[in-house]
């Protein structure tokens, strides 16, 4: 047991506070001011990215919709396919280079993360969610497809 | 059917909430007796309260005891065992099963907070602090016991009559790691508590002296051992199962379990400086409290839904909840701290910042800045939300950014403070003290240089990594020729296990810094597809598919490819659960090897065709990861012989400088 000596209101010292707090400030000043901005990853629709194309220029985006027309070739690991919205209309080529997972099937949800390139959407991943409950979209449910992109993993 | 609470509950899930009830009413009782003990003065109370401690242990015991029971009996009227269990599973699936999901991990939780309250009722002191503690501990067994009676009910009954459960995700019926990673998160977390009732303790009787502090070193050392050791075991079953053949992903359940490790770390140093120095009184008392608070910040957004993560875990009530939960604990702490900080005065300011408080403070800073960047992180695509309304993710290059100098920073840091006296230091001593190790760290980078390492964070990290040994070696050879040779070294253990166990974990650290380092500049990885016994060239070695067979379990079918690599045999395997037949998990096969493992993993295979894609992946270092933390943990095992030293006023004068 130690005794508490009394108690006197003591001096603030204020230096080592500031101290922190610059070194606090500082760090979060970089992480804003640097390149914070390649390192986010955008959750897009087809649609959603059409209607902002120049915005989303040069930006790694995270995009899901409807595999439509896939073309794999095994042996090269190439994979071309036509991504569709959920509102049946816009439609995006992609290319990606990798192996294809067992779930990949026409007509299933598919989320790419990558980047447009000439048109085309060259995915650096590939990300299929399968659920329950899944079907295939339909129009008005884009809700669903949001969800799919931000739970594919 | 057993009518209970207006619930039909089954035989099974009547006793356990049953179990778990008197479990509450004890809780209740003990924090009672703990207040008015603290109030009244009386060890009457106190002493009651303490003993309900023992009854609270024994009746979540019998509650997670009987839910245990209930999954191995197959006992489908029990909700929790119908979501998340299935009658084929091997009996060690089954066993951790208990905790694969969210209501039996806070039943889990639960049971390791009533365990050590169990072990605080057993070893607190008889002092003043002693019914405040009590009352803290069952403060947070309040919530725990209350919410696993609520919205976290695993006795929640089950009627559709099925005969055959869900399943477990198929994620965790695959690596017996499962098994050790969350009970190991758990005694870490959960240890935390500890420190946390006494600093509260501390506040509310303002004996804000040494005592709390020596009292508590164990307990905090314990869990910070279990912490540190959970955080990279679930790392080693991420490398293990998930194929991409990395350990880390800054994923928001990754940063939930190094935040409160980065706040622990920080306490541990600068608790050292107010045992020797008695200052920072004020700070220790708010780093607990935000390392215990962000065990359950990270809890509540991992369950909460609002940042999404590879740990898919369901929504519902319990993210509220546990936000109220942390919201409480930061407001006890930060309002307790307030008021009694005019009171706390700390007899010693730090004069010169050349000395190892100094150091220690320093990484005190570094640690708190890691610590909230990475809560920043975590949060960033949330904030970016409400800012702007655009769904983002933050990718691992962000945290790398402030990651990779901040630990950098650190790993010198480390270096620097064990070399260092408390309080003085004059300059000509310390450049004397730091050429040898300096010395050595460069000559180290400048033969990693010569060897081809061009990466200028490999390079740096390489001379601190041998900066921190030459310091750590030449601090013990002295002391070993002091006491007549360096036969002598193992006596030092003896002597001061506290300050050589800090050393080893020192050691440990620096072998995790240098696998880190290799692994994250040096991996390579190539996809091919392989024909059957057709061998092609991958990243310098013969690549040629052996077999491919098909073999099919009870509970799963597993494919496995047969690559051989070079000479080496690989088994990659891919395993569908009868339970989840969407969702087919990979088992890459690892070899580890001291300086680069084997890793293959099978990613899509055609049986007719005679043909499987596999991703190879080489890592230089990674087992380096594994092995220090071993010797990390091992550092912490030592330092934990130490009895408890009593507080030195002053430093010796023949304490060992540099």
């Amino acid at each position: 047991m130690t005794t508490l000596p009394t108690a006197r209101r003591r001096k603030q010292n204020p230096t080592k506070y500031l101290i922190g707090l610059v070194v606090l400030l500082g760090a979060i000043g970089y992480l804003v001011y640097g390149n914070i901005g390649n390192s986010l990853v955008y959750f897009v629709t087809p649609a959603e990215y059409q209607q902002k194309a120049s915005e989303y220029a040069g930006k790694t985006l995270r995009m899901g919709g409807l595999v439509v027309s896939p073309d794999y070739n095994p042996d090269t690991l190439e994979l071309k396919f036509t991504m569709m919205d959920s509102d049946g209309v816009t439609k995006i080529p992609v290319q990606y280079n990798g192996a294809l997972p067992d779930l990949f099937k026409a007509n299933q949800g598919v989320v790419v993360e990558g980047q447009m390139q000439n048109g085309t959407f060259v995915g650096k991943s590939l990300l299929v969610k399968h659920s329950e409950e899944y079907r295939a979209p339909h129009s008005g449910d884009s809700t669903d497809y949001k969800k799919l992109i931000e739970e594919a993993q | 059917m057993t009518e209970f609470l207006g619930l039909g509950f089954s035989e099974l899930g009547g006793y356990g909430t049953l179990a778990l009830l008197l479990a509450l009413g004890f809780v209740l009782y003990g924090l009672t007796m703990g207040v008015l003990g603290g109030i009244k003065n009386d060890p009457r109370f106190t002493e009651s309260s303490r003993r309900s401690a023992w009854a609270v242990f024994l009746f979540v015991s019998v509650a997670l005891f009987v839910l245990e029971y209930a999954i191995f009996k197959d006992d489908f009227s029990v909700r929790y065992v119908y979501r998340h269990s299935m009658t084929v599973s091997q009996p060690w699936v089954k066993f951790v099963t208990l905790w694969a999901a969210l209501e039996g991990s806070i039943l889990l939780w639960a049971w390791v907070l009533s365990l050590y309250t169990f072990l605080v009722s057993l070893s607190v002191r008889n002092d003043a602090l002693r019914p405040w503690v009590m009352a803290s501990m069952f403060f947070s067994l309040l919530f725990f016991v209350g919410i696993n009676l609520t919205v976290a009910s695993p006795f929640t009954p089950n009627i559709n009559g099925a005969t055959e459960g869900q399943g477990p995700n198929p994620l965790l019926q695959n690596h017996w790691m499962m098994a050790v990673h969350p009970v190991l998160l758990y005694l870490g977390f959960v240890g935390l508590s500890v420190p946390f009732a006494y600093a509260v303790a501390a506040l509310i009787t303002r004996k804000l002296g040494e005592s709390w502090i020596t009292q508590t070193r164990s307990w905090l050392l314990s869990a910070w051992m279990f912490l540190s050791a959970a955080i990279v075991a679930g790392g080693w079953w991420s490398y293990e199962i998930l194929g991409w053949g990395g350990y880390w992903a800054w994923d928001p359940v990754e940063n939930a379990s190094f935040v409160p490790w980065l706040l622990a770390t920080a306490f541990l140093h600068s608790i050292q400086i107010q045992e020797r120095r008695r200052m920072l009184k004020t700070w220790n008392v708010y780093l607990i409290i935000g390392a215990y608070a962000t065990t359950v910040l990270g809890t509540f957004l991992t369950r909460s839904g609002v940042v999404e993560s590879v740990h898919a875990f369901g929504n519902g009530p319990i993210g509220p909840v546990f936000f109220g939960f942390f919201a409480v604990l930061m407001l006890i702490g930060i309002v307790l701290a307030s008021v009694r900080a005019p009171l706390i005065r700390d007899d010693h300011t730090i004069n010169r910042p050349l000395s190892r408080e100094g150091a220690f403070l320093a990484g005190n800073i570094v640690f708190l800045t890691f610590a909230v960047m990475v809560v920043l992180g975590t949060l960033f695509p949330v904030l970016v939300e409400a800012i702007r309304n655009v769904r983002t993710s933050v990718g691992p290059p962000f945290f790398n950014q402030f990651a990779i100098p901040l630990g950098l920073l650190l790993l010198f840091l480390m270096g620097i403070g064990p070399m260092l006296p408390w309080q003085r230091q004059n300059n000509e001593s310390l450049l004397k003290a730091m050429q040898i190790p300096v010395g050595t760290g460069v000559v180290v980078a400048l033969m990693a240089l010569l060897l081809g390492v061009r990466d200028i964070a490999v390079l740096l990290t390489l001379l601190l990594c041998a900066y921190n040994i030459a310091g750590l070696a030449k601090l013990t050879a002295r002391a070993a020729l002091e006491r007549g040779g360096l036969h002598k070294t193992f006596e030092l253990f003896q002597i001061h296990p506290r300050r050589y166990g800090a050393y080893v974990a020192h050691i440990g650290l620096v072998a995790i810094a240098s696998g880190i380092a290799f692994s994250g500049a040096y991996k390579q990885e190539k996809e091919l597809t392989l024909r059957l016994n057709q061998p092609q060239q991958v990243m310098g070695r013969t690549a040629v598919l052996k077999s491919l067979q098909i073999k099919d379990q009870l509970d799963k079918r597993s494919v496995e490819a047969h690559v051989v690599l070079d000479s080496e045999d690989t088994y990659a395997r891919l395993n569908t659960y009868v339970n989840q037949p969407q969702q087919p998990v990979a088992m890459p096969f690892v070899k580890y090897h001291p300086l680069k493992d084997t890793y293959v993993t099978l990613l899509a295979y055609e049986q007719k065709e005679n043909w499987a894609t596999v991703r190879v992946i080489e890592t230089p270092l990674v087992s380096w990861i594994w092995v220090g933390t071993l010797i990390m943990v091992l550092g912490s095992f030592i330092s934990l012989q130490a009895p408890g030293t009593s507080v030195q006023t002053r430093t010796r004068p023949q304490e060992v400088t540099a």
